[in-house]
Formats: structure tokens, C-alpha cells, sequence
């Protein structure tokens, strides 16, 4: 597993997997049992939109973790997962130490630490010194049309990530049905520390060669942002045309998801 | 990564794998399958059919793993799993279709013609990838 024989990374990532998945069945399929495990979080709408966009993340480093299971280790993927869940570790803390302690419910950022060293181990025990060596080519392929595919993900987690300090609210304001409060700007804030994880690992990717790994992190993700996306729209329940933005971001990621995989997989 | 040898049967796997997920989700979103309820002219789903709709949910979402499993490896190592799927989907088909005979006023089309996509789709795979078992019609 992992290709490796080293337990010790092996029973790391099984932490890891174990509480990814947790995290991303609850989230996605059962999205009040959270609500009803956190007083702070309100029932309505607006949680439940965040909290199934949460699990369809997850399910995303989980299915990272599922390949690295099966093609070995990966640096790109820990370039993504060790500051994604650093973020989260102070996310959970920010947002448990500012409420009452009445209303503080410790578990998530606890699990959230523990998946943050974890993948530490996991890495440095896997993978050795942290080291940024280059690439033949830039992305680390000839290909073209990967190339621009690339170029234009890592510019749109960058442009994400402006609109944000521009306007920490734009995201809740632009999208009809969501409702401004606390705990959604909250989560709006973390939709933001996904964009830097993201960032993160595609820079690393544009210097030491794209990742087979993360190409499928992103295409379960944005495969199943697509389907909920078109759920959404045959429900009938998107208001005043939607997110037009989102809309586009979500068809873009599906589209350049699928031109990742499929040039790609023939060589891993 | 694919090993499934033939491209035509790559697509075609591909977008029956895109459609078991969106019903999966469908079905596993009290509201979303409320709404399909509501666009097939049935009345309204209380609580226990919305539990068997959730059910359903699952199963379109291991159907969706099955589907992607079969990808990523040889097709001479998923032959009985073609063979299964082909009958599944003909058997949906064919209770797609009385469900439309027998419909009193407006059909809800959508089920049908997705059932019978799929049943066509999975037949032409399984004679693409040389899965057919004894003899057969030869032109689908």
C-alpha cells in the first residue's frame, strides 16, 4: 500500500483516509447530524449548501489518498493536504474559541489536528526532505492544451482568492438563497483556504510537473459539482438564474477536469 | 490508468457512470427527489419514500463505482460484471416501459428514454468488449 513498507506512513494515512471519510459521508449525506451536533450552526439552507460543498472536498483528497494507495506517494498531493488541513485546524479554532463556552464543541478541530500530523509524518517519513526539484518543461509535459488547462486553474483559485479580500461577503451576496450570517461567512472563509491549498499545489506542479494524483483529486470534485449543479437546476430550486459565476467556474472545472484525465492517463 | 481496451466502450461507460451519479444524488437529496417526484406527476413523497428513494441513491452510486472500477481494468476481467449490468438495464428498461403503457394521462418520458439508453449502451459494450455469453443477435 502506498508503495511503500513503512507502517508507520502506512497506519498515518489510514488516519487520514478514516477521517476524511468520515467527514465527507456526514457532510455530504447527512448534513444535519453536524447541524445537530453543533449548537452554534443554523438549520437552514444556507449550512446544508456549505456543508455538502465540504464533503464533495473531502471526497476529493480521499480519492488522492485511494490513488496514492494504489500508485505510491505523491509530493504534489501533500502540497495540497498539509496546508489545506493546517487552515482548518486554525478555521476550527477560530470559530470554537470565539463562541460561548457553552456552545463549544471541540471535536472537529481536534480531528482536524490530528489529520494535519498525520500527513506531516506521513511526509516527511514517505517522502524525505522537502525539496522543489524542476521540471524538464514547465507542468512537466509538452502537452499544449494541458498547459493552458493549467494555467487557467491556478488563475482561477488566484482571481477566487482577490475576489475574496476584495469583498469577503461577494461570494453569499452574488449567490441567491444563501443568507449572510456568522457562520456563513465562516464557511465562506474556508472556501478561500481550499482556493490557497489549491494554489499551492499547482505552483508546486507548475515547477516540479503536474500531479496524477491531484488531476484526480480535482476530477472527482469537479464531477460531482457538476451532477449536484444540475441537480440543482432541474429541482427547480435555483433562484434568480443562480451563481452565474459559480455556474461557469463548476462547468469550466468539469470540462477542464476531463481534458486533465483523459490526455494524461494513458502514461500513469 | 484506463485498461478497458476499447474507446467506444471507454465513452459510453463514461456517460452511463455521469448518469448513475446525478440520479444517485437525485435520489440521496430529500429535496431534489421531492422534485423529480413533483416533474414525474406523482404525489408528493412522505417520509418512507423518500427513505427507499435515499436506498435507490446508494445503490445508482455503487452502480457508478462498479462502472468506474471497470475502467481501470481489462475487459476480459469484467465480463460477467458487463453481463449483469446489461440485464439490469434491460430489466429497467422493460419496467420502464409498462410503467409508460399502463400510465393513465401525460407519460414522464425521461426514465423510459434513459433506461433505454442505457440498455442499447451496455449491449453495445458487452459485444465491443466480447462479452457476450452463447448466441445472440450479432447486430447490436
Amino acid at each position: 500500500m502506498f508503495k511503500t513498507d513503512d507502517k508507520v506512513v502506512q497506519i498515518c494515512l489510514a488516519i487520514s483516509y478514516a477521517i476524511l471519510a468520515m467527514y465527507a459521508f456526514i457532510n455530504f449525506f447527512n448534513p444535519a447530524y453536524i447541524i445537530d451536533q453543533y449548537p452554534s450552526l443554523e438549520s437552514n439552507d444556507t449550512t446544508i449548501f456549505f456543508l455538502i460543498w465540504y464533503g464533495m472536498m473531502n471526497f476529493g483528497a480521499v480519492a488522492g489518498l485511494v490513488y496514492m494507495g494504489y500508485k505510491g506517494l505523491d509530493r504534489a498531493y501533500f502540497a495540497y493536504a498539509i496546508p489545506l488541513s493546517l487552515l482548518f485546524v486554525w478555521w476550527g479554532y477560530s470559530g470554537q474559541a470565539s463562541l460561548e463556552a457553552d456552545e463549544q464543541r471541540w471535536a472537529a478541530t481536534i480531528l482536524f489536528a490530528v489529520n494535519f500530523l498525520a500527513l506531516v509524518i506521513a511526509r516527511i517519513r514517505g517522502l524525505g526532505a522537502f525539496n522543489f526539484d524542476k521540471a524538464d518543461t514547465s507542468w512537466g509535459t509538452d502537452d499544449k492544451i494541458v498547459k493552458v488547462v493549467l494555467y487557467l486553474a491556478i488563475i482561477g483559485q488566484v482571481v477566487f482568492i482577490i475576489q475574496y479580500f476584495v469583498n469577503p461577503a461577494g461570494f453569499i451576496e452574488q449567490t441567491p438563497g444563501l443568507e449572510m450570517s456568522d457562520t456563513a461567512q465562516r464557511f465562506a472563509d474556508g472556501l478561500m483556504y481550499f482556493a490557497v491549498a489549491w494554489t499551492i499545489t499547482l505552483l508546486y506542479q507548475f515547477r516540479c510537473g503536474y500531479s496524477m494524483t491531484m488531476i484526480v483529486t480535482g476530477l472527482v470534485i469537479s464531477v460531482m459539482f457538476f451532477a449536484m449543479m444540475l441537480n440543482f437546476q432541474a429541482s427547480g430550486v435555483v433562484e434568480d438564474g443562480g451563481n452565474a459565476q459559480l455556474t461557469a467556474v463548476v462547468i469550466g472545472n468539469f470540462v477542464g477536469s476531463l481534458i486533465l484525465f483523459f490526455r494524461l492517463q494513458s502514461q500513469h | 490508468m484506463i485498461k478497458l481496451e476499447d474507446k467506444v466502450s471507454v465513452v459510453i461507460i463514461c456517460v452511463i457512470t455521469f448518469m448513475a451519479i446525478f440520479y444517485s444524488f437525485m435520489f440521496l437529496s430529500d429535496n431534489f427527489a421531492a422534485a423529480f417526484m413533483e416533474r414525474s406527476g406523482s404525489p408528493a413523497p412522505n417520509e418512507t419514500t423518500l427513505f427507499w428513494m435515499g436506498s435507490w441513491g446508494f445503490i445508482y452510486l455503487s452502480l457508478a463505482v462498479g462502472n468506474i472500477i471497470s475502467l481501470l481494468v481489462p475487459a476480459s476481467e469484467s465480463r460477467t460484471y458487463f453481463r449483469a449490468m446489461t440485464f439490469l438495464a434491460f430489466v429497467s428498461f422493460l419496467r420502464a416501459l409498462g410503467n409508460a403503457i399502463i400510465a393513465e394521462g401525460d407519460v414522464f418520458l425521461p426514465p423510459l428514454i434513459a433506461s433505454f439508453i442505457v440498455a442499447v449502451a451496455f449491449s453495445v459494450v458487452l459485444s465491443r468488449t466480447k462479452s457476450r455469453a452463447g448466441a445472440h443477435f450479432g447486430w447490436l
